[in-house]
């Protein structure tokens, strides 16, 4: 294997599931989720030798993969279905694909209730360990948007676990 | 000199009959095609006659879903394409037209026409059968700033469709089952 | 006050806990080196390099080596177009699945409202 192809073998092995994550995350579909982190990479190979250190890769690789799966969930709302711009209390993206743990499964089924803006954010903050100053450069947004984002997104994540947490006590 | 100008013209109608014949497997006028793929920021483009299906069934091995391959070894053609633009107004009415036109014989038969009032969005799901069989199926999706054609040939259902689902990228179909104007098998 | 924080605190360690990233679908690596594959074999091979060499021996060997270059080559590209028209399967069904599922889609959001009062 010639070294260029190894490289791009082992960052892919290196960050496929920061990508799909990212995807599925924002995306809330393990088809899509899986069509956009393909693309991602195969951007990724022909632009792999500009990119030059780890962590240059790395940040490529999050915005890359943030701006297609936002545009991704564009084209889905274009097509008919409106954009959430307030968190639906009955909406609930049951992902498709288990996740590996309990928590995992209950932090996405909450993290899908929120609208896409705000489900992207927490993505940046929490999975990626990204600082909201880097997530308002990443995203184009100013900084008071993302805290506000950021803000909001805890918010109702708070109110919704307490109600999962009541109705199970019901239950 | 009469034998070659005889050669030439066989070998003219050859390639006549050959490029016309392209356009009849994948159904999508080739004009158009011309025309979309220049105006497109991104495009897809993929024609799989029964030759190169049968062909990529041999490479499919053990970890690949047999529903999967079953589904392809059956299967005359499957033909896609899909357009992105970067703006509306990349194709008119006329341009659906002309490629619903290659569907309207009376073998083939809607299973959903939705034409939004406003022109926005128009889908298309054509299908083809014998009997309780379908033969043949035609997807034409078009959105303000895409565009996707999917033509399968040969014997196909949603139940086959919805069998792949959910392995190797292909989505499952959520509405699997529901009767948009009841054409499943 | 000390309680809100502590509340958040714990979201906040439950996120980053919940958030890790999770695995990649199986065989995803495979599937993107078949289309970087199928990429690939679209351009031009480099023409092969052979050695100089004199006599009917040479004449031979180089005639075995021909022969050999042009198997293995023949196999390779083979099994490169296999995979790239495997590829394009997967792809044209992707885009099959999700194109039919967004008309369905729409079509039974459709009829739910028309359905209403």
């Amino acid at each position: 294997m010639s070294p260029s192809a190894e490289r791009f073998a082992n960052t892919l092995h290196r960050h496929q599931a920061r990508v799909y994550s990212i995807a599925f995350r924002i995306l809330g579909d393990s088809g899509a989720a899986e069509e956009v982190a393909q693309d991602v990479f195969l951007e990724l190979h022909r632009s792999l030798p500009r990119l030059e250190s780890e962590e240059h890769v790395t940040a490529w690789l999050r915005r890359v993969a943030c701006h297609r799966s936002t545009d991704a969930l564009r084209r889905r709302a274009a097509r008919g279905g409106a954009i959430q711009d307030e968190w639906d209390e009955n909406l609930s993206l049951t992902p498709q694909a288990p996740a590996p743990s309990p928590l995992m499964n209950r932090i996405e089924c909450l993290l899908f209730t929120l609208p896409p803006a705000q489900r992207t954010i927490l993505v940046l903050r929490y999975q990626e360990d990204m600082e909201p100053e880097d997530i308002a450069i990443e995203l184009e947004m100013p900084l008071a948007t993302v805290r506000s984002h950021l803000q909001r997104g805890l918010h109702l994540l708070r109110g919704k676990a307490e109600r999962t947490l009541k109705e199970y006590i019901r239950g | 000199m009469k034998l070659q100008r005889t050669a030439l013209a066989v070998i003219a109608v050859l390639l006549t009959c050959s490029a016309a014949l392209a356009q009849d497997s994948s159904h999508f006028p080739i004009t158009l095609q011309k025309q979309l793929t220049a105006r497109a920021s991104n495009y897809t483009e993929v024609n799989l006659d029964r030759s190169m299906l049968q062909f990529a069934s041999h490479f499919m091995d053990k970890s690949d879903n047999a529903a999967t391959r079953h589904l392809i070894e059956k299967l005359n053609g499957v033909y896609v394409r899909t357009y992105e633009f970067s703006k509306p107004g990349q194709y008119t009415a006329a341009d659906l037209e002309s490629i619903r036109r290659q569907f309207q014989s009376s073998d083939w038969k809607p299973m959903v026409r939705d034409h939004s009032k406003n022109g926005l969005s128009n889908s298309d799901i054509y299908v083809k059968s014998e009997g309780n069989e379908i033969l043949g199926m035609f997807i034409l999706d078009a959105e303000p700033q895409e565009l996707d054609f999917v033509y399968i040939s040969g014997p196909i259902s949603l139940d086959d469709l919805s069998a792949m689902g959910g392995n190797f990228g292909i989505p499952k179909l959520k509405v699997r089952g529901n009767s948009a104007a009841g054409g499943n098998k | 006050m000390a309680d809100f924080r502590n509340e958040l605190e714990e979201l906040e360690r439950e996120l980053r806990e919940g958030l890790a990233a999770r695995p990649a679908p199986d065989g995803f690596a495979e599937r993107v080196f078949a289309r970087v594959a199928s990429k690939e074999a679209r351009r031009e091979a480099r023409p092969a390099m052979f050695p100089h060499w004199r006599g009917a021996l040479a004449a031979v060997l180089i005639a075995a080596v021909l022969i050999a270059a042009g198997l293995w080559q023949r196999q390779r590209q083979r099994r490169i177009a296999g995979e790239h028209a495997r590829a394009q399967v997967f792809l044209a069904l992707r885009i099959t699945n999700s194109t039919l599922d967004a008309i369905l889609q729409q079509k039974i959001q459709h009829n739910t409202k028309e359905a209403q009062p």
